[in-house]
């Protein structure tokens, strides 16, 4: 997770997120997403009421309001079972144990697999609050609040969705300081999850 | 002790050092003082500002009387030098302890969380005094100046040794960890341990336990994964004989099992739950075996749950039917985690069995009326009586 925390995964690989938004940083301005627009994020369609700068590519990408500090919203997308939650690797008799997807996975144990993932790129106790059901697409799907604090102690909040369609998860994850602004963006964040749709 | 991943570069980086050899360094003596231009002045005011970070860190355990039993503790061990050591208790899940050459001791939940008794915490904490007494961090700094290689391992140590979900902590732990690779200093450290231990009248066989805990844990994890801390360093097969061998030739002692008990027993749900979440599930494993052979009446409903967690995760046909015994044991248990009902339930209920998976469910928002996730159950609850 770039910026939020520590560079360095606990498997001393730099998250690919970090290497996108840095490989990105030094590449001028990023593109806009721009409020009122229905926008196709990898294999998702979403609506949002605000602008946002984009980076990343089809499978993980980033969207920002005020720099990554402030507010992050990341998309991961078409995961398959045996894949990281966040894509960075995938299962193998070498690396057997990881929050890896898996087919058939209920509404807890895709919420324990993105908090699990948090915890590896070094989330201070990453805990989750009023885990819901909502509507995705044909697979389980749920959305639910989280409140964590990077290494600093500056704490986060956030929501996340973790959806399953057609036998692939798609992770749609808000962070931003508690002060502020989440407070700020919250409403805007709901929106935007609740118009999300999978493409296909 | 087994240090994280993430100090690996700092490890292989000392390792490299380790064949250099060291000027004799005296050993520590109370409160002493180090001219303000010495190198070992200079190493302690580094890390003096990564102990201002450490105290900082929300990773740090806040349970007062879990850090006032630490303390005390290493206090008595301590001896003369107790007003130099400062204890810092850290919630992360690995199996760690570690002293700084500032009197920073740092002790991480995965220890605490696998010791047996007070005498087997006793003992690391014994062993990291020794590392301290002996100065071993400062014999390893000079080897290290005498490569130019010091100012980048200045700038490891306090940097935080960004880690991921070690991080900062780490910053005062690699620096132990640069006394980690000579194994004169780890029998130095060993020696000093267990005679801390019998000074104090401790059972002397609590020196191996967790080595021997730690080693079954290194096991059951695939091979490329095994540290190569552990298996180079520390326990080395002949220092744990050396440790067994000094322990049978000496007079049983104390263990203090329930006061150590009553210390970490709050604690300990939230630390099963952490180990968890590493997803390590072959150590995991392992460790829960050790704890439910030793486990009293009031822990087993508990570690029966977590088990049964470590057999769902595993997820095979033959680990489901296992991960439903253990919840089935936890329910006919005295101290029944109300999540033992709410994975019975979601376990029948991936079976197709509604009728039972629907009696679980209820029975968890019963026990759990204001639950977190109690809108998603209700979903599954509508659906199973659908």
């Amino acid at each position: 997770m770039p910026a939020l925390w520590t560079a360095i995964s606990a498997a001393g690989r730099l998250p690919l997120l970090l290497v996108v938004a840095l490989a990105l940083a030094s590449c001028g301005p990023a593109p806009l997403v721009r409020a009122g627009s229905a926008t196709a994020v990898g294999s998702i369609v979403l609506e949002t009421p605000v602008d946002w700068s984009r980076y990343g590519d089809s499978s993980v990408e980033l969207w920002t309001r005020d720099g990554t500090l402030l507010n992050q919203f990341q998309f991961v997308g078409a995961i398959e079972p045996g894949q990281h939650v966040f894509r960075s690797r995938r299962e193998s008799r070498r690396r057997p144990d990881g929050p890896y997807f898996r087919a058939g996975m209920h509404g807890l144990e895709l919420q324990a697999l993105v908090l699990d993932g948090l915890s590896e790129l070094g989330a201070v106790r990453p805990e989750a609050k009023a885990l819901r059901p909502v509507r995705f697409g044909a697979g389980e799907s749920v959305r639910f609040d989280v409140d964590t604090a990077n290494q600093e102690g500056l704490v986060y909040r956030g929501l996340a969705q973790a959806s399953v369609h057609r036998g692939k998860l798609y992770v749609m994850l808000f962070l931003a300081p508690a002060e502020h602004y989440f407070g700020r963006d919250r409403v805007v964040v709901e929106r935007m999850l609740d118009s999300a749709r999978p493409l296909d | 002790m087994r240090l994280a991943p993430a100090a690996f570069a700092l490890l292989v980086f000392a390792a490299c050092l380790g064949g250099c050899r060291t000027a004799p360094v005296a050993q520590a003596s109370p409160a002493a003082a180090y001219a303000a231009d010495s190198d070992e002045a200079g190493l302690r005011q580094a890390m003096d500002a990564a102990e201002q970070r450490l105290r900082r860190s929300p990773l740090l355990i806040r349970d007062e009387k879990l850090q006032s039993y630490v303390r005390d503790l290493t206090c008595r061990l301590a001896g003369d030098f107790c007003s130099e050591v400062r204890v810092y208790l850290v919630d992360l899940p690995y199996a760690n302890a570690s002293m700084a050459p500032n009197g920073v001791l740092q002790v991480w939940a995965g220890l605490l969380l696998r010791a047996r008794d007070e005498a087997e915490l006793a003992y690391v904490i014994g062993h990291e005094l020794g590392h301290y007494r002996h100065r071993h961090v400062i014999q390893q700094w000079r080897s290290a100046q005498r490569t130019q290689a010091l100012l980048g391992a200045l700038q490891v140590l306090t940097a935080g040794a960004g880690a991921g979900m070690v991080g900062s902590a780490l910053g005062l732990g690699s620096a132990a960890a640069l006394s980690q690779f000579s194994r004169e200093h780890e029998r130095e450290a060993d020696r000093f341990g267990f005679d801390t231990l019998a000074a104090q009248g401790y059972d002397p066989a609590a020196s191996f336990g967790l080595y021997e805990q730690l080693a079954a844990e290194e096991a059951a994890l695939p091979p490329r994964w095994r540290s190569i801390v552990f298996s180079t360093h520390p326990p080395t097969a002949e220092r744990l004989q050396d440790m067994q061998h000094a322990a049978a030739g000496s007079p049983p002692g104390k263990r203090f099992a329930e006061r150590f008990e009553q210390a970490v027993a709050p604690s300990r749900h939230a630390w099963l739950r952490a180990d968890l979440s590493r997803r390590q599930l072959g150590p995991s494993r392992v460790l829960l075996d050790a704890l439910l052979r030793r486990a009293g009446p009031d822990q087993r409903g508990e570690l029966a749950y977590f088990r049964g967690e470590v057999a769902r995760l595993e997820d095979s046909p033959q680990s489901r039917v296992e991960a439903e015994r253990w919840y089935r044991e936890s329910l006919a248990s005295d101290h029944v985690p109300p999540a033992a009902h709410r994975e019975l339930g979601l376990l029948l209920r991936a079976g197709g069995r509604r009728g039972a998976a629907a009696r679980e469910l209820s029975r968890y928002l019963d026990r759990v009326p204001a639950a977190e996730d109690r809108a998603l159950i209700e979903h599954y609850l509508s659906e199973l009586r659908s």
